[in-house]
């Protein structure tokens, strides 16, 4: 279901292919072009979502559709846009699981895995038409999707052990960092998995 | 409109020419005052006059980064006349030329000394003063060479091998101090340097070898200077406050195939 208010809000299930292209079509019609997509919707999964054979199959499917089917589809939807410009930039917010695995996380590590990769694959298939392709891979980011866990102060202590800085990142530092990707001024980097978490994969 | 600089203190390592001098002006432009570091006397003063006629503060220091008692005296300096370093860029470096069974060893050990050695001798400089005066950034400068092999780059790979590894493990031992610690991959960038090595790929042909050069790059064309200043810029400004050990390649997708 999509329904534009006027403020430039589109809800969009970006699972479902008919509502992403109804999405971006909504998009065309109001501004005409589309420069940059971000790829930011994504989901941890369920607690169940645990170690790879403790995983129910029906999790594993809906955080897969939701961290790879949506970056796929919604690229997929804005590319010829992007081809017909002749210049473009897909942003996809993976995560530096898809670098190195969370502990008991199996099936979100692997969607950011594949993340990453639909990343590059962009990356080398669409730099000809001039568009460019990077990811974004924070590290432990205080969001809605953490906050549970980083409200409780012995979880939080555990967390922060394991990132060199000491502290987990905000959401306007990953912000930030995307909008500066986004405004072009990185003009070479393409296909590249941009690691901002603290130090944490780095040992 | 305020600098991403501001207030700040960098070192340029290789500042007289290339990315380094690109760096320099742009670090500048963005509020830094810099010291411009270079083993050639004539290159540091070029571009810190460059950056005194824009209106910005530098100086041009003459050193040889893998002599111990240059880089202490360097770094002497640029904390009597500027003021404590808050921002290091090590991007001073050489390429090497040929294989293991082609290259000489005086190739390697020269390689493994500027680029290697040279980042550990003004890393530990500039440390010991960001970790007394509440940390700071140091920006090493890798290369793709660094993440795939190159044909007839042997020593050059290993170099930028060990700057990656010895950027993950200054960005462990230092963050408790403050300090920051990435580094930048560029692919090829068209710089002075690279001249000889694309004629040598192209058989003598400059040409030649540049297209060669550019049909690995799904990009379409080499780095300039700026592309990668402005990665560097992003690395030493606050802008990237929760990144250290991150290895941040702008190669055009090189090393994405």
């Amino acid at each position: 279901m999509i329904a534009g208010d006027g403020d430039g809000v589109i809800e969009c299930d970006v699972t479902d292919q008919d509502a992403v292209r109804r999405a971006v079509d909504e998009v065309l019609e109001r501004f005409g072009r589309i420069d940059v997509l971000v790829n930011n919707a994504g989901i941890t999964g369920s607690p169940a979502a645990t170690i790879l054979h403790e995983t129910p199959v029906d999790e594993w499917d809906r955080v897969h559709a939701v961290n790879v089917r949506g970056p796929f589809l919604c690229s997929r939807a804005v590319l010829p846009t992007m081809i017909e410009q002749g210049a473009g930039h897909i942003i996809t917010i993976a995560s530096v699981a898809g670098l190195v695995a969370f502990p008991g996380r199996a099936a979100y590590t692997a969607s950011k895995g594949a993340a990453v990769m639909l990343t590059k694959s962009i990356a080398v298939d669409y730099a000809t038409y001039g568009v460019r392709a990077n990811a974004v891979c924070p590290g432990m980011v205080y969001t809605p999707m953490t906050s549970w866990r980083l409200d409780q102060p012995e979880l939080r202590e555990r967390v922060e052990r394991q990132i060199p800085l000491g502290r987990v990142a905000q959401p306007e530092e990953i912000a930030e960092a995307v909008a500066l990707l986004a405004s072009g001024r990185f003009g070479y980097m393409t296909g590249h998995p941009l690691v901002i978490d603290g130090g944490m994969s780095a040992h | 409109m305020p600098g991403r600089l501001d207030g700040k203190v960098a070192v340029v390592t290789g500042g007289g020419s290339g990315i380094g001098r690109a760096a320099a002006v742009l670090f500048s432009a963005e509020g830094a005052a810099v010291a411009v570091l270079d083993r050639v006397a004539e290159a540091a003063q070029e571009t810190a006059e460059t950056i005194l006629a824009a209106g910005g503060q530098a100086i041009a220091v003459t050193a040889d980064i893998v002599a111990a008692d240059d880089v202490r005296a360097a770094f002497e300096r640029v904390d009597t006349e500027l003021g404590p370093v808050g921002v290091l860029y090590n991007n001073a470096g050489v390429n090497s030329s040929g294989s293991i069974l082609t290259s000489t060893e005086e190739d390697w050990d020269r390689c493994m000394a500027v680029n290697v050695k040279g980042t550990y001798l003004c890393s530990a400089a500039a440390a010991r003063s960001m970790a007394d005066n509440g940390g700071g950034s140091i920006v090493n400068q890798g290369s793709v060479a660094a993440l795939v092999g190159i044909a007839n780059f042997a020593a050059y790979c290993a170099s930028k091998g060990a700057v990656v590894a010895l950027t993950k493990s200054m960005a462990v031992d230092l963050a408790g101090s403050g300090i920051r610690v990435n580094v930048i991959c560029p692919g090829t960038v068209f710089t002075p340097l690279m001249r000889p090595m694309l004629a040598a790929r192209g058989g003598g042909d400059e040409e030649k070898g540049l297209a060669m050069t550019v049909a690995k790059y799904p990009i379409g064309r080499l780095g300039t200077p700026e592309d990668i200043a402005r990665v560097a810029l992003f690395l030493a400004s606050d802008d990237s406050a929760f990144m250290t050990g991150s290895v941040v390649t702008s190669d055009g997708g090189m090393t994405a195939q």
